[in-house]
């Protein structure tokens, strides 16, 4: 019952899954690690990433198992008509829940650090039509904007952190694991929170070329964002230490400011990593509102997706203007993070643990 | 055509594109350059009453600078007589409110991104830092690369200083802190160093100091931070000393004078290496600083040869020890303050061992024994034997 009959190649689906994790929240990143677990920080994104590599295979087995069916089909398939419909709603609610929270932290950060009295809700709205534009076209579209924003956003990236390199202090990653473990293990989870992104395999899986190969897609996307990770982590905390890290609301964010290239060419980096983030924001928000509208046609049975876009932008609006500061959003972000593990980790555990048991599904079938 | 498609086509594009054409032209954010002034200082002084600041501003007019510039020729003769500079002060209880009151009285905005220093007076200092440093941190119109300097006496009077080597004189006492390559008797550091130590140190900092005259600056020496307090200062001399042990040295100059006649010594680099030694109730450590420089000067007589290069390496060292040392009693003796990061070297090195120092390392720390030893390279000489 595929509803558009593109589909994406591997690489596409790489470019896709990247940019979809890659958000906004790596720019806290470095105070949530660095509260969590001082100058071990770093270990925690290595490990998260890690564990989220293991837990996304869990995705990828079921988009092995069930070739052609999206989550709203197989849970179905699985559960049974009911709990099916149920959990598809869960999950329509919860990608429009993350495309709201992504829009809603891309604002605050425009907020702190560049328009200063530009309204919120103006950000917000402005972001949204031009993602609304782009969805309405398809995963197709989507997945070559992936591909095309992946380069364009990561070459600068990392170019843009290298500059900090001078000043920076590496003995600031000192004390090497001093954190007791117990506490390590907790911090791990939230720390994979910003791993989160994956599960929109849940509904685009069917729609890629070759889903057998989806394992290594996966080790592939993840690896990458790990590294991404661990280089910002390193980087910011190198740059402006630990305890700083802690204070500040964004400190990736913050730490633009103290570089200064060699020479001075660059000096004011601003602009350029609002740009980039406004890149890693756009490119989130597709993939999420994506797959939210996906499920939805899927759930109604509805020939056409395009109609759900246009419905669900007044929900997203309106979720995003939900917390009231800074501090809120932060707040919602943790809830989003831990609805995020139950919906790409807990619940397609179950499915995949019953399809086995109960032998549903397969390649063959 | 289905239904959403047309509502697509018919509706919603034009309604985005009236929005676009009514939005995207204008701006919320837009600022004219001509309606900013550009802050070049800060200076915060004690106020009339407890808990009050005077809180002043350093703004260049660009009018001025620009018809000055121009020589003669432009400006209709408009530039010559004015000031490049004004200094606006105000009482406030904070630096946000203080900017706040200025707009009373001025009909700019006060734009923070391109201020080059903070200056803190001597008096507010002693009273305690942390109830106005937070800005600092929390506005990002503050730039973290900013300078931070303890004025002798009060902060105003830095500002008040019009140098004659320079026009504007934020601009020259941020470029006076790019001379680490020619001295090595002034704590160089931004606001970015300074948040981070007193974050990382539980307020204890090292801080530029700066002496005001009547057309120059001096920002030899150094403050020291003491739970935010200013507990003291550190001579140019203690400063080099200090700079040597943090391994911050990258020039500067020593001079020995001994019965064979003079030499001066300029500073290249110096590597420094630190050691836990002894890790008792009372850890002691070992300082290694390798300098390497040239010989500049002499008096006139004294020939290069094997036997004086070895003299002059002695001696050079002995004076660098003695800087050390005189550092080093400074702040464990006097003021009883680690801000040569002796407490961080543990925790990143020995987190076991810091952790039964940590509490009572405000007592431990003055006690702490450190064997200096310092060798020298003479790298070149010169032209002459």
């Amino acid at each position: 019952m595929l509803t558009n009959n593109d589909k994406i190649t591997i690489p596409q689906t790489v470019a896709l899954l990247i940019t979809t994790i890659l958000a906004t929240g790596i720019l806290a990143l470095p105070r949530n690690v660095a509260n969590a677990a001082g100058s071990d920080g770093w270990l925690l994104v290595l490990l998260a990433g890690v564990i989220s590599y293991f837990s996304s295979l869990i995705v990828g087995a079921l988009v092995k198992r069930f070739p052609g069916d999206t989550f709203i089909e197989y849970s179905q398939k699985v559960l049974g008509k009911f709990p099916g419909y149920i959990l598809g709603f869960i999950l329509i609610l919860y990608f429009i829940f993350v495309s709201a929270m992504s829009v809603r932290v891309f604002s605050e950060v425009m907020n702190a650090f560049m328009l200063i009295n530009t309204p919120r809700g103006f950000i917000i709205i402005t972001m949204l039509l031009s993602s609304v534009y782009l969805i309405r076209h398809g995963i197709e579209p989507i997945a070559r904007i992936g591909e095309i924003l992946l380069p364009i956003l990561i070459i600068p990236i990392f170019a843009m952190y290298l500059t900090a390199l001078p000043r920076a202090d590496f003995s600031e990653l000192l004390p090497f694991f001093d954190t007791p473990v117990k506490d390590l293990a907790i911090s791990t989870i939230h720390t994979a929170y910003n791993f989160l992104g994956f599960e929109i395999l849940l509904m685009i899986g069917p729609y890629m070329r070759s889903p057998e190969r989806v394992m290594w897609t996966l080790l592939f996307s993840i690896g990458f964002i790990t590294l991404t990770y661990l280089f910002i982590v390193v980087i910011v905390f190198a740059s402006i230490g630990v305890e700083d890290s802690r204070i500040l609301l964004w400190p990736a964010m913050s730490i633009i400011r103290t570089i200064m290239a060699p020479g001075g060419v660059f000096e004011r980096l601003d602009a350029l990593a609002l740009a980039l983030w406004t890149i890693a924001s756009f490119t989130t928000i597709n993939g999420m509102y994506y797959s939210g509208t996906l499920a939805a046609a899927h759930l109604m049975g509805a020939r056409e997706f395009k109609f759900f876009v246009t419905i669900f932008f007044p929900w997203v609006y309106l979720f995003s203007i939900i917390p009231g500061n800074p501090l809120d959003t932060m707040r919602w972000t943790q809830i989003s993070g831990m609805a995020g593990i139950v919906i790409a980790i807990i619940i397609p555990a179950i499915i995949l643990v019953i399809s086995i048991v109960a032998k549903k599904g397969g390649k063959t079938s | 055509m289905n239904l959403s498609y047309r509502f697509f086509q018919k509706i919603f594009f034009p309604v985005v594109l009236l929005f676009a054409t009514a939005f995207v032209a204008g701006c919320w954010d837009y600022r004219d350059i001509d309606r900013r002034f550009f802050v070049g200082s800060v200076a915060i002084d004690k106020g009339p009453q407890p808990g009050k600041y005077n809180i002043s501003f350093l703004i260049p007019i660009v009018r001025a600078i620009a018809g000055g510039e121009g020589g003669g020729g432009g400006g209709g003769g408009g530039g010559g007589g004015e000031k490049p500079v004004v200094v606006e002060s105000t009482t406030a209880e904070t630096i946000i409110e203080g900017a706040r009151n200025v707009a009373l009285r001025l009909n700019r905005d006060l734009f923070f991104e391109h201020m080059r220093i903070v200056l803190i007076g001597e008096e507010v200092a002693r009273e305690g830092l942390e109830p106005f440093i937070n800005p600092f941190m929390r506005q990002t119109e503050f730039n973290r690369r900013s300078r931070i300097a303890i004025a002798v006496g009060e902060a105003k009077k830095v500002m008040e200083v019009r140098p004659v080597v320079e026009k504007l004189p934020a601009a020259y006492m941020e470029s006076l802190y790019g001379n680490a390559t020619h001295s090595g008797k002034f704590v160089a550091g931004d606001l970015g160093d300074f948040l981070h130590q007193i974050h990382a140190f539980n307020g204890n900092a090292l801080v530029s100091k700066i002496t005001p005259d009547s057309s120059e600056v001096n920002i030899g020496g150094g403050a020291v931070i003491k739970h935010f307090k200013l507990a003291g200062w550190l001579s140019e001399e203690e400063t080099q000393g200090v700079n040597f042990f943090l391994g911050k040295i990258t020039g500067g100059s020593v001079t020995i004078d001994n019965s064979r006649g003079k030499c001066t010594f300029v500073i290249l680099n110096a590597q420094r290496s630190l050691q836990l030694t002894a890790d008792g109730p009372v850890p002691e450590f070992q300082l290694k600083v390798n300098v390497t420089g040239n010989v500049s000067e002499t008096s006139e007589g004294l020939s290069m040869d094997t036997r004086n290069e070895e003299i002059i390496e002695i001696l050079v060292s002995e004076k660098i020890r003695s800087e050390i040392l005189k550092g080093l009693a400074r702040l464990q003796d006097d003021y009883r303050v680690d801000v040569i990061r002796l407490g961080e070297f543990l925790h990143k090195y020995y987190p076991r061992l810091w952790k039964n120092y940590k509490d009572r390392w405000e007592d431990i720390f003055s006690d702490v024994k450190i064997s200096v030893s310092v060798t020298t390279d003479i790298q070149n000489i010169g032209v002459s034997k």
